[in-house]
């Protein structure tokens, strides 16, 4: 019991760096719903203990438990010195859910969060890449208080190429717990689940209504492959929050041009290499729509606070990667088939993704909301999430078409992990669809 | 918007009738005694003969027995329905069905079924003991039993509305196996042929969709009303389904995991005996000390790098742990620490 206290402790510190830092970056908070801020400051507080605790094992200093909570000292330096005030924020106040159809799909969606909890305190890791990769590169983390000796020589401890973000954090919640007490440090992903249905829900609702965004909130709840995310500690729902939440960000910038939005997103797409490989040109893709979007006299300083914010976050390990000659995995290596497999691969893909959106317990019915896409009379909406979903399926789809990634279309311990990170996008894409074409058909003739 | 609803019955009806038609017959395996004939039925003991149709089996000792040809090949997720008549003297006594995969092993204790005097239909399609292909049948009378009549002995599938109806029901409400859970997919439940999502997804989504498009240009407002309320239903009978499955996993987990020890719920979430003998290993070799793992790849190898850290896994480390494979080659110049027969053991080798 004392373990998961002191877990929970150390995810309240997490917390205040992550609000800290969003203080310090002058993200303001006075028109912003206390759970939408509370959201966003849980993952910039993850991104940030990330961070230092690569930055600590980088230059090679143990990571103890006072050096891993100066983080904290993020949220009285952010309430000093970001006292000027909050800069253009437009983050609105989440109203509270009215209709039935709101308050059923909230109730699902913390009854599904209360399950993958139970299931995460009760059960230890027991899931393959758990066991392979992340949680024993996080144990390794925390027993040794950072690198080891030989960490990145060879595959005894997972690919060494893969990145350490999250594995950090559970170290970090470990040293928190005073041992590797594996139900206390799963506390963090049921944490995620909670936050990337907010997200989604939030995402929903500013583009639509209520009713539409809480439809979207049950479809996503009732995902079960997403709820049983929840709780094993595996780095695709993590991936999912963090992409999910710059596409948020973005989309409000998108929408009104504040830099507190792009200076949240970018913080979000930051750590998006480090959490998984699919990170980088998922970070790749949301800087060129930043790139592309950015208009008129302030352009320039939205490019520059873009990746003056962002690149902190993602720079170091990458470099670290890169110039340090970490092997990566030899299933991420591009490989350029001749065209005859190529076709044969994409053939595959579409086959077997078809098969696991309609023919699997896996997803409810969301995936079949895509048919909402075909509807005519529809203007195609080019918002962030439409563009990010389609740049993450031809991402999904060229990484399996050119490299050895296809091993795992075929045996299918991927492809299932890949819809769950572009589901919630997905289900905004979807519903959006169907409502702008029914609130077009709806709407007098003068206002279309 | 009337023709809608019509043609959505009508659909749901239809999908309803898909369910329940019987697929194609299947075969059954039928042994009926009424035609005099023992149908290779033979007794280990006892005596075993046909009369007034049935097989008759006078009782002489705890072994008297009805046991059937061998060889049958069962397939025992096609024919998971047993209906048994035999008649036991006394009535009270009853009889116990054993069944067997190996004739050449036998019957073993655990594979058996209690069958009350009379006509009984046993479900063995939720048993995981009715699995893989069953060789042969054993059915003893009861205790105290004086002898018993087997008029029918048959193996099937499911048969007639009822039982097909319990069986859909069945399939709706039960859990899925907890294999059947996995993080990169789950199998999910069918009715009948057609998966439970897709019979969802097509009469609550797509056909909606189709039928709200009245042209190819044109999408009626009142379209969405009809596809959010058909996305709403469907989504809440799969939830219902998804639901069945979640509170029965927690309640086993609670029952299997609550109230133990961090070492405890690791020992119960791993294979029998995996867990005590790496705890033990752990207690012997030094801290740090590499080890040679040797156990089988994938699983228990991966589980086992895991839990032995720090000890890292190395080849010819002087610290070898053996896990459910001969021991090391040179086994016999190593020192023994520690054996957890069935299961492993742990050497040391000289000089290291």
């Amino acid at each position: 019991m004392t373990a998961f206290f002191s877990a929970g402790i150390a995810l309240v510190l997490l917390v205040a760096a992550g609000e800290g830092l969003l203080l310090l970056l002058r993200v303001g908070m006075r028109r912003a719903g206390l759970l939408d801020r509370l959201v966003a400051s849980f993952g910039s507080g993850a991104a940030v203990v990330g961070t230092w605790s690569l930055a600590l094992a980088l230059l090679g200093v143990p990571a103890s438990g006072p050096l891993l909570a100066i983080p904290v000292l993020l949220y009285p330096a952010g309430r000093i010195l970001g006292r000027g005030g909050p800069i253009d924020s437009v983050w609105t106040r989440e109203s509270a859910p009215r209709s039935v159809w709101a308050l059923l799909a909230l109730a699902v969606a913390l009854a599904q969060v209360a399950y993958a909890f139970r299931q995460a305190v009760l059960r230890p890791i027991h899931s393959w890449d758990a066991w392979r990769i992340w949680s024993f590169r996080a144990k390794i983390l925390y027993i040794e208080k950072g690198f080891p000796e030989g960490f990145f020589d060879g595959d005894w401890a997972g690919f060494p190429g893969y990145p350490l973000g999250i594995p950090f954090v559970e170290a970090y919640l470990a040293r928190a717990a005073g041992m590797w007490h594996e139900p206390a440090i799963k506390m963090l992903f049921p944490l995620f689940l909670a936050a990337l249905l907010f997200v989604s829900w939030r995402l929903l609702a500013e583009r639509t209504d209520g009713r539409t965004a809480g439809l979207g909130l049950l479809l996503l709840a009732s995902a079960p492959l997403l709820v049983h995310h929840g709780s094993v500690a595996y780095m695709d729902l993590p991936l999912a929050f963090f992409l999910a939440s710059s596409v948020l960000h973005l989309s409000r910038w998108e929408r009104e041009k504040d830099g507190g939005s792009l200076a949240t997103a970018a913080l979000f797409a930051g750590f998006l290499p480090v959490i998984k490989n699919e990170g980088l040109p998922f970070f790749l893709l949301l800087s060129a729509i930043v790139v592309v979007r950015r208009t008129g006299r302030g352009g320039g300083r939205a490019l520059l606070r873009w990746f003056a914010i962002s690149l902190p976050f993602s720079l170091p390990w990458l470099l670290f990667k890169h110039l340090g000659g970490i092997a990566e995995s030899p299933y991420h290596v591009l490989s350029f088939p001749d065209p005859a497999s190529i076709a044969r691969r994409a053939y595959d893909c579409a086959r077997l993704s078809a098969a696991n959106m309609t023919l699997t317990g896996s997803w409810g019915l969301a995936w079949f909301a895509l048919v909402f896409l075909l509807l005519p009379g529809r203007a195609l909406r080019r918002g962030v999430p439409e563009i990010v979903l389609a740049g993450g399926a031809i991402l999904f789809a060229a990484a399996y078409c050119l490299t050895e990634s296809y091993t795992f279309l075929l045996n299918g311990t991927a492809l299932g992990r890949n819809l769950l990170v572009l589901l919630p996008l997905a289900v905004a894409a979807c519903l959006t669809a169907l409502f702008d074409a029914g609130a077009r058909r709806n709407a007098p003739s003068g206002t279309r | 918007m009337r023709k809608t609803g019509f043609i959505l019955v009508a659909l749901v009806l239809l999908a309803c009738r898909a369910a329940f038609a019987e697929g194609p017959r299947a075969e059954s395996l039928r042994f009926d005694f009424a035609g005099g004939d023992l149908l290779g039925w033979s007794a280990p003991t006892g005596r075993l003969a046909p009369r007034a149709g049935a097989a008759r089996l006078d009782v002489e000792d705890e072994i008297s027995s009805f046991l059937s040809p061998g060889r049958l090949a069962v397939d025992a997720s096609r024919f998971n329905r047993l209906e048994i008549d035999v008649r036991v003297e006394p009535p009270e006594a009853g009889a116990v069905v054993y069944w067997t995969d190996d004739a050449e092993r036998g019957f073993v204790p655990d594979w058996r079924l209690a069958i009350p005097s009379g006509r009984s239909v046993l479900d063995l399609s939720r048993d995981p003991r009715w699995r893989g292909t069953i060789d042969r049948f054993l059915l003893t009378p009861g205790p105290r039993a004086r002898g018993a009549s087997l008029v029918l002995f048959e193996l099937r599938g499911a048969r007639g509305f009822r039982e097909r109806l319990r069986a859909i029901a069945r399939d709706f409400s039960e859990t899925e196996l907890r294999a059947h859970y996995s993080v990169n997919g789950i199998l999910g439940a069918r009715i009948g042929p057609i998966p439970f999502s897709l019979l969802l997804g097509v009469l609550f989504v797509v056909l909606p969709f189709l039928l709200t498009l009245r042209s190819a240009r044109r999408f009626p407002a009142k379209g969405a009303r009809v596809l959010s309320r058909g996305l709403l239903a469907g989504t809440l009978l799969f939830l219902a389904r998804a639901g069945c499955d979640e509170v029965r996993i927690l309640r086993a987990d609670t029952r299997v995991l609550a109230g133990k020890s961090l070492d405890e719920k690791i020992e119960a979430t791993n294979p029998p005996g995996f867990y005590p003998l790496l705890y033990e290993a752990k207690r012997r070799i030094p801290r740090g000390a590499p080890v040679e793992f040797r156990a089988e790849k994938p699983y228990p190898w991966e589980r086992g790098a895991y839990y032995l850290y720090p000890n890292r896994v190395a080849d010819r480390a002087n610290y070898v742990l053996s896990y459910r494979v001969p021991a090391p080659d040179d086994s016999a110049a190593c020192e023994l620490l520690f054996r957890k027969p069935g299961f492993g053991s742990v050497y040391r080798r000289k000089g290291g």
